[in-house]
């Protein structure tokens, strides 16, 4: 995209759909003369990664003001590669939400149809694909935030293997999941971003080590099979699919059963298991997370008002997040007491190594990290990606009184992938439909999921 | 068409990864689809509370905003009280999910990382040492950066909190 | 009347001593920033990193030195190194905290057992010889310093100077089992430990700068355990015992010094013990394992070669030389 123009295309976005939290606003240079693989390619990067350039603010009234004094690990790496980011984008607060609605700054419209949700939490970095007005953007995944934005707006979201890319300057929503995804409208992209994001990182303690890089990289050249098998797990099968996704999805289907792929049924039990499981770790991990947020070292706070009254500790800044931040705060720490760490916590903790493990036996390429053996020789799973087609923004707070956690319900298809640390992709079933379908293969195995994507896109 | 799609019995582990017989055709797996074996929305709808001995009592509410760092003048107590009822019994899935008891089910393998660390050595702790204590990043570098750049209120290169006790003003 | 130094036979003290110890890296536990809280009090804060200061998006990276000088003290306590240890975190608000929790060791700490050997000989207790046994060794951040400004602004507002040099140093709190049962053994404990550290070079050693701070847990036969706290130096330690046995027996015989027969945890004014906090007002620290540090795996020829390294302790040199 000619970059003279984009700061009239970036207007024009803004004022339709309310893609960014901020932007530029002159023409930014070209970078064509560094000659990096990204060279003139336009980023737009979720508000809850941190950037000198741009406020940081996490969608919060608490961080509205928050600028960081350096740039995250990913926003180093695009720079160096010669992209332009031309703005920081919208979504839930902290990354807490799939639909959207929970940001200081009004919620995003869908470029497809604003009428419709968009989905989040990485619901900016969505609209600012679809939209056209950035050739690629980053957001965070961490229960399905990046793909389920994705197939809401049509667009490609790719969450890869947990560790892969550093989290150095993301904002800790969750960390034993968070993961930074890549969305584009064509998978050539994705991968090139990918290429440049797919790096060791020191300052990330969990950042995949360069040993197991190298590793991976030497086995995934060993792989052989031009047409790997399919399987279709079972506990994803719903009555509450909707008829036109899944019609599409067996479209789909067909069509890779006429390519000559094996397509299996297949059972991995701990699916069911995985809603409960990611509402008992997640929120208590955010509740930890978000306890450094005081207003004393930086982020808002009133200076009238003193920050510890008798026994209560940072309640006037702390009550500018918002209440669904606040839900999840209550209920994390609800589940870090002692009786509901010790009931809930770690029984969630072990019903999430049996869904590794039980992952581990389906697909014959090793997981590097847990070393269990293969039983099974299914290549990569098939999903859709959402249930529904996204609700209308204006039915959601209606829903959300009736029951708050049918929000949560969206969750099913992305979750498990997200608790194991499968790299998964979605992309469109049809283009202009927003819906899409998922693909998910071994930790670690990412290359050979772009290369299955890139050979069979619908 | 078999009802079941998987050769392992029933008797199978309910725990058990299983793979059943290569799909012939889209017919089947569009009879695959339509067989769903479980429901979602059974699932949520087992989370509306019916039993008031559901709702976690304002005391814990309140306890827990005080851990929260929330305030509880002005909070909507029995709305809190609601909402997390609710999601207590959509968690409460977890008590009766089965676990495999033939399983090493570590909880130090829960996250996402090797689960045999690198063991280090004595000789590659002391390389590692003098490698980490002389590659500094800039922001570790004393003086290279403003710490209270930030911050709303700060005093001679501190960082201020004020304290206030409401029960002994005078 | 706390300078009392005799224990009465009806009623038997019982301590235990928990010692938090600042280490002499070179640098930070989860940074790299520089490890000098003392030579930088007249520079607030510079010796912050990002991660010190809790910046969003931040996240920890162990300092294996830390890790090295822990097995150093571990071995020379001779205790059992957990060759698997792990990082959990501790959840409390205060102003010197700045992510909301302390990183420490609570499930998997770095050590267990081991144990000091006191005698008549080199400590001057009154008993030949008194073992006294280690719990655990646990490694842990440090937080950073606040000095209060008694300044009333409006309404009794007090203002806290938070200066994070301080903050994340390494510190390794040691535990004791309940082994003391008078003062002497708890001065000549604290002379041991400070002379061990010191020969080994982890730490200065020092109670007066706070690299050694050593809190007590007293109880006087059925009286419920007090944690004393705020000790600034060996005398204020155990003049702040001898004080608490005598207000605990007073309480056990309903007298007047006062106080109920309670869980709590009391301070030191220089003259007599303080309630601090109750155990109803004690905070849930909400333990978690730490998401993101991966567990600190040593092979067992660390400690091998950590016990080689070590030069002899100063007792077995005496008894050598004795024995030849």
């Amino acid at each position: 995209m000619s970059l003279t123009k984009i700061v009239d295309r970036i207007r024009t976005a803004q004022s339709k759909f309310n893609i960014f939290t901020s932007h530029i606003t002159t023409p930014p240079l070209a970078t064509a003369s560094k000659g990096g693989p990204l060279s003139n390619r336009t980023a737009a990067i979720k508000d809850n990664i941190v950037t000198k350039d741009f406020p940081t603010t996490c969608a919060s009234n608490i961080l509205k003001d928050y600028t960081s004094p350096f740039d995250a690990t990913v926003v180093s790496l695009l720079k160096d590669a010669g992209a332009v980011t031309i703005g920081k984008t919208n979504l839930d607060e902290f990354g807490m939400g799939s639909l959207g609605m929970h940001t200081i700054f009004n919620p995003v419209k869908n470029p497809l149809n604003t009428d419709w949700c968009i989905g989040g939490s990485s619901s900016g970095s969505a609209a600012a694909v679809a939209s056209g007005v950035a050739d690629f953007s980053l957001g965070t995944d961490t229960g399905g935030s990046v793909r389920l934005p994705s197939a809401y707006s049509s667009i490609i979201g790719f969450k890869p293997s947990y560790g892969r890319i550093s989290r150095w300057g993301v904002v800790a929503f969750a960390q034993s999941l968070d993961t930074v995804g890549i969305m584009a409208r064509d998978i050539d992209t994705v991968a090139k971003v990918y290429d440049v994001l797919d790096k060791y990182d020191r300052r990330d303690p969990t950042s995949l080590s360069q040993n197991l890089r190298d590793e991976l990289e030497k086995k995934a050249s060993r792989m052989s099979r031009t047409k790997p098998n399919i399987g279709i797990p079972q506990e994803f099968i719903q009555g509450e699919l909707s008829p036109e996704i899944k019609e599409s999805f067996l479209k789909y289907i067909d069509s890779l059963l006429q390519k000559g792929y094996d397509i299996y049924p297949v059972s991995i039990p701990s699916i069911k298991d995985a809603l409960s499981v990611y509402y008992t770790l997640a929120p208590a991990e955010a509740a930890s997370n978000l306890a450094r947020y005081d207003g004393v070292r930086y982020g808002t706070k009133d200076p009238e008002t003193a920050d510890i009254v008798d026994d209560k500790f940072f309640n006037a800044a702390r009550s500018n997040f918002g209440p669904e931040v606040k839900n999840r705060i209550i209920l994390g720490n609800y589940n870090l007491c002692s009786d509901g760490y010790k009931n809930n916590f770690i029984k969630a903790q072990k019903l999430r190594v049996q869904m590794i493990n039980q992952f581990d036996r389906l697909f014959p390429f090793e997981n590097v990290l847990t070393r269990n053996k293969p039983v099974e020789d299914i290549d990569i799973i098939i999903c859709p990606t959402n249930l529904m087609p996204p609700p209308l923004t204006k039915s959601v707070s209606q829903t959300e009184k009736k029951n708050p956690l049918h929000e949560y319900m969206n969750d099913i298809y992305t979750i498990p992938m997200s608790l194991a640390g499968l790299p998964t992709i979605s992309f469109p079933l049809s283009s202009g439909k927003p819906w899409g379908v998922q693909i998910a293969t071994q930790y670690g195995n990412d290359k050979a999921l772009l290369d299955f994507v890139k050979a069979n896109s619908a | 068409l078999r009802c079941s799609r998987f050769y392992s019995s029933s008797a199978a582990s309910s725990t058990a990864t299983r793979v059943g017989p290569k799909f012939q055709s889209i017919k089947e797996i569009k009879a695959y689809m339509d067989k769903p074996t479980w429901s979602l929305n059974e699932f949520f709808e087992s989370s509306n509370i019916t039993d008031a001995s559901e709702i976690p009592s304002e005391a814990t509410v309140t306890k827990l905003l005080k851990l929260s760092g929330l305030p509880a003048e002005g909070a909507d107590i029995p709305a809190i009280q609601q909402r997390l009822g609710q999601q207590l019994l959509f968690l409460r899935r977890l008590h009766d999910a089965p676990l495999d008891e033939n399983e090493d089910l570590n909880i130090r393998f829960s996250r996402i990382m090797p689960r045999n660390t690198d063991i280090v050595d004595y000789e590659s702790l002391l390389k590692m040492i003098e490698v980490q204590n002389s590659s500094k990043f800039p922001d570790e570098e004393g003086g290279k950066w403003d710490p209270t750049g930030q911050a709303i209120i700060k005093k001679n290169g501190f960082f201020v909190a004020t304290k206030q006790n409401t029960h002994t003003a005078e | 009347h706390a300078s009392s130094n005799t224990l009465s036979s009806k009623y038997e003290l019982t301590c235990g001593l928990e010692i938090h110890t600042q280490l002499n890296t070179k640098n930070k536990l989860f940074s790299m920033s520089s490890n000098k809280s003392f030579e930088s009090l007249a520079h607030p804060n510079i010796n912050a990193s990002y991660f010190d200061v809790a910046l969003p998006g931040t996240q920890p990276v162990l300092n294996y030195e830390a890790v090295l000088f822990a097995a150093k003290l571990a071995v020379s306590l001779h205790g059992t190194v957990n060759i698997n240890s792990q990082f959990d975190r501790k959840h409390y608000f205060y102003g010197d905290q700045p992510q909301g929790y302390q990183i420490t060791q609570h499930y998997h700490p770095f050590s267990k057992g081991g144990y000091i050997m006191l005698s008549k000989e080199f400590d001057g207790i009154d008993q030949d010889l008194s073992k006294i046994n280690i719990t655990q060794l646990q490694i842990e951040q440090d937080t950073a310093r606040s000095s209060y400004l008694h300044q009333s602004l409006i309404e009794g507002r007090e203002e806290a100077l938070i200066d994070f040099n301080r903050s994340n140093v390494p510190l390794i709190e040691l535990v004791t089992e309940p082994d003391f049962h008078d003062v002497k053994q708890v001065k000549a404990f604290i002379k041991k430990y400070q002379n061990l550290v010191r020969q080994l070079h982890i730490s200065t050693g020092d109670l007066e700068t706070g690299s050694i701070r050593v809190d007590v847990n007293v109880s006087v036969n059925e009286h419920p355990r007090v944690e004393l706290k705020n000790l600034p130096n060996t005398s204020s330690i155990l003049n702040a015992i001898k004080y608490e046995y005598k207000r605990q027996v007073e309480v056990l015989e309903g007298g007047s010094l006062g106080g109920s027969k309670a869980v709590e945890t009391r301070g030191w004014d220089g003259e007599k013990t303080t309630l601090l906090r109750s155990k109803e007002s004690a905070v849930d620290y909400r333990y978690m394992a730490d998401p993101e540090l991966p567990p600190v795996t040593l092979s067992p020829d660390v400690l091998v070669n950590v016990k080689k390294s070590l030069t002899q302790s100063a007792d077995d040199c005496i008894r050598e030389l004795m024995a030849e």
